[in-house]
């Protein structure tokens, strides 16, 4: 992402000037990237083999069916003329019906992210609650038993992909102790018990194979930083317990860098639903963008990847919106 | 015992609930035939028997079926299931705009009769002794009328007369059933409610087995079907079918369309190390589509048997003759273990001076690059069937859009039509073997192992005593405890 901010050299903007201005300049951006993402998508799934006819029409299709139904999906048209009438749609509001299943692409996307956004928030949640606590004290005691093992399991979590956690956990909590459902998805809406029995292993292999050790092993180093800074030798000379130090001086200008990876994450997540939504048999995005890959239902699959093109612009507007906040000398830029 | 809530776990979604859509009776589309039933069912020896439909007889020269319907049938709206309603679903099979994926196997109805309200007439082209057998299929899964109507959504929106009606669908997650109160069989089906829920990873599916989240689900490969019966809790219903992999060679051009070629390739393959390599042992081994308990199998149906040097001399003699390298493409789908054969297969035919280039491929393009032709060499299923006219023939018969391979063999094509128009069974066994030892010795393509379907379920369910390879009866499924 990118983070247009100046440090200190600027007198500070009145907080909600700054966002307004900060809100204008990514309405641009999102449009922007939005024409780009769906351009560059446009054009990489024109390029994969395969025809969705076949999906449709099934095994027996003969080539003059196949021609016709290309005819009749627009699909013999050249790829602009296909773009430009996909923008047009979109502009009215119509992102298209799949290919396959008739299903309007709106509903398809909508129906399914609020599986993917709760299992991205426990996902986050579960990583940040676990590696802040666990990096401030490694950081205290730098050098020390906690901090070599706690390092050591990040290492080692940072090298794990999602699917061997995902397995690893399957086995362990879903056939060995029967603890846990192994597939399955409980709305919210239908059970909270159900809904939290069934996000709890799908979230924690999600968290546990980047964000977790990533988190962790940035703000490990950022805190040492910190703690070698002249104003945390004069808090201790003042006489300030180590864990007011801690917790007041240290972890909010040590959280800079954590906030910026905490949005980037989050569109690398998004990627990690796609293994994690299959094996564990969630209706989320990532299994809607696998199976409309498997059968090249492309509107679906553009519908898909322009949402998720919009989300990450969004949540790293709301990325850049909290940099004030926790820093008062950063502000953003007014142009 | 009556009652009781059964999870299925399937390798995949539903498309639509419309029987336009669907292909095939894999497990992917088993919710289809707890909704709608069919009209007949197929035994494990090929037969017909009596469902919906209470008969189905052919005239003497076989070119026209009439079929009896139960009376008092009621689709899940009430509506009456009768010969108009069959009709309409025929109609809209054949209707061009829909493109049906059943129209291929439909295309010799010229014209229906409804004789009464229970009874219609189904006129043909040509004689087909086997038509019955198409209302075992998807061609037998009767919707109601009122859903056959531009604008409704038959995708989502099932009505038919089978034992269960359709509660919600979520995609990707789940489909739930409940039972049809009014179903025609009375004391069916067992279950209160039937899910159905997709896990598409088959080693997550085998956990989810174990860990009880699901409590059936169907597997075609060895591997799993082995993890599922070393469960106690578990038990597995699995058999070799008929059909199974085979390597399809397009004979209309290049190497290929000389028969040494072929003959050679089947030469080539050690079956035993293919066997040991990459089934564990346990393959079984396929001279033709038939499995050894066929009435259809021969054992000694002319398939060629391995040996390196006729192989080896077969592609040297037509070097020369050419005075090319027989050098070819094999596609295989882009999965490890089609992978794993291709190398195994590419090693094999090296020692016989034959140069392999794999390709692999993703699942989406198998279909073009099958259909326009665009391949030498590629490994395919030929899903398990009971009955061979269509679900064998359609590989193989000259016309047939899916024959793959190109081959053209007025013989084969003969023993087809003969096992489709003979009504005396002796005659079509013979008619059937001959097509065995025609495949077998003209080579459209190259068989190795029939392949294995299993049901792994809880041992607290039964299946029923009518369930096939590839096709459960819902109504007949309950728990024992």
């Amino acid at each position: 992402m990118t983070v247009s901010t100046t440090i200190g050299t600027r007198r500070a903007a009145r907080p909600g000037r700054s966002v307004m201005t900060a809100l204008r300049r990514r309405g641009g951006h999102l449009l922007a990237v939005l024409l780009l993402v769906s351009l560059g998508s446009f054009l990489m799934l024109d390029l994969l083999p395969g025809d969705p006819s076949y999906a449709i029409l099934g095994d027996t299709a003969t080539p003059e069916q196949v021609a016709a139904l290309h005819h009749e999906l627009n699909l013999d048209r050249a790829l602009p003329v296909r773009y430009g009438m996909w923008l047009e749609d979109l502009v009215r509001g119509d992102l298209g019906h799949s290919y396959r299943t008739g299903q309007s692409t709106f509903d398809a996307v909508t129906e399914r992210i609020p599986t993917t956004l709760e299992l991205i928030i426990v996902s986050q949640l579960l990583a940040l609650v676990l590696a802040v606590p666990a990096a401030i004290y490694a950081a205290y005691r730098r050098g020390r038993v906690f901090d070599r093992l706690a390092a050591g399991a990040a290492f080692g979590l940072i090298s794990a992909p999602p699917f061997v956690l995902a397995v690893a956990f399957i086995f362990l909590f879903a056939v060995k102790f029967r603890l846990l459902p192994a597939t399955g998805w409980t709305p919210l809406s239908d059970s909270l018990t159900g809904n939290a029995r069934s996000v709890v292993l799908p979230a924690f292999a999600l968290a546990l194979s980047g964000p977790l050790p990533t988190y962790f092993r940035l703000l490990r180093s950022d805190m040492i930083d910190t703690l070698q800074q002249d104003y945390i030798s004069m808090a201790k000379a003042k006489g300030l317990s180590d864990r007011y130090i801690l917790a007041r001086h240290a972890l909010r200008p040590s959280s800079v860098s954590l906030v910026t990876l905490t949005g980037v994450q989050i569109g690398r997540m998004l990627g990690g639903t796609v293994v994690i939504e299959t094996l564990f048999a969630l209706p989320g995005l990532g299994r809607l963008i696998t199976t409309s890959l498997a059968a090249r239902d492309l509107i679906v699959l553009q519908g898909a990847v322009l949402f998720i093109a919009v989300a990450c612009v969004l949540i790293n507007t709301a990325v850049d919106l909290v940099y004030p906040i926790l820093d008062p000398r950063v502000h953003h830029v007014g142009r | 015992m009556q009652g009781g809530d059964l999870t299925v776990g399937t390798s995949g979604e539903l498309v639509s609930f419309d029987p336009a859509k669907i292909s095939g009776f894999g497990t992917l589309v088993h919710p289809l035939l707890a909704v709608y039933d069919t009209l007949l069912r197929l035994n494990a020896d090929g037969t017909v028997r009596p469902n919906m439909a209470a008969s189905m007889k052919p005239s003497t020269d076989f070119t026209m079926w009439t079929m009896q319907l139960n009376a008092g049938i009621r689709f899940s709206d009430g509506s009456v299931l009768d010969a108009a309603a069959v009709k309409a679903n025929i109609d809209r099979h054949l209707d061009k705009s829909v493109k049906s994926q059943s129209a291929s196997l439909l295309a010799g109805v010229t014209e229906m009769t409804i004789e009464d309200p229970t009874t219609i007439t189904f006129h043909l082209s040509s004689p087909d002794v086997a038509f019955d057998s198409l209302f075992t299929l998807q061609p037998g899964l009767i919707a109601a009328p009122s859903t056959l109507v531009a604008g409704y959504d038959l995708d989502s929106k099932p009505i038919g007369a089978g034992p269960f009606v359709l509660q919600s669908w979520q995609r990707d997650s789940e489909m739930k059933l409940s039972r049809n109160t009014d179903y025609w069989q009375s004391g069916l089906p067992y279950l209160d409610t039937l899910t159905f829920r997709p896990v598409p990873d088959t080693l997550t599916r085998v956990s989810s087995l174990k860990s009880g989240d699901i409590q059936l689900s169907s597997f075609i490969d060895q591997t799993s079907i082995d993890s599922a019966t070393d469960d106690k809790d578990l038990a597995v219903d699995a058999e070799y079918g008929n059909g199974g992999d085979v390597l399809f060679l397009n004979s209309r051009s290049g190497p290929l369309s000389d028969l040494r070629v072929r003959t050679a390739l089947a030469q080539g393959l050690d079956l035993d190390a293919m066997n040991q390599v990459l089934f564990g042992g346990k393959m079984n081994v396929a001279n033709g589509p038939f499995t050894t308990d066929s009435p259809y199998y021969v054992a000694d149906n002319g398939y060629p048997t391995f040996d390196v040097s006729a192989a080896k001399a077969a592609i040297d003699a037509y070097q020369s003759e050419t005075g090319q390298k027989v050098s070819l493409e094999l596609a295989v789908n882009n999965v490890p273990d089609r992978i794993q054969l291709a190398q195994l297969l590419q090693s094999m035919w090296q020692a016989i001076d034959v140069e392999i280039t794999i390709t692999p491929l993703d699942p989406a393009e198998v279909s073009a690059r099958f259909s326009s032709a665009n391949f030498q060499i590629a490994v395919r299923n030929i899903p398990t069937f009971t009955e061979p006219e269509p679900l064998l023939s359609r590989w193989f018969y000259g016309s047939s859009p899916l024959n793959f391979s190109g081959l053209v063999s007025p013989q084969l094509d003969a023993a087809f039509d003969s096992g489709r128009t003979s009504s005396d069974s002796a005659d079509r066994v013979s008619a059937y073997q001959e097509v065995s030892r025609q495949l077998a010795t003209t080579l459209p393509v190259l068989w190795y192992a029939h392949g294995v379907r299993g049901y792994a379920h809880s041992v607290k369910l039964t299946l029923g005593p009518d369930n096939l390879q590839n096709v459960l009866w819902y109504e007949e499924i309950g728990f024992t405890s």
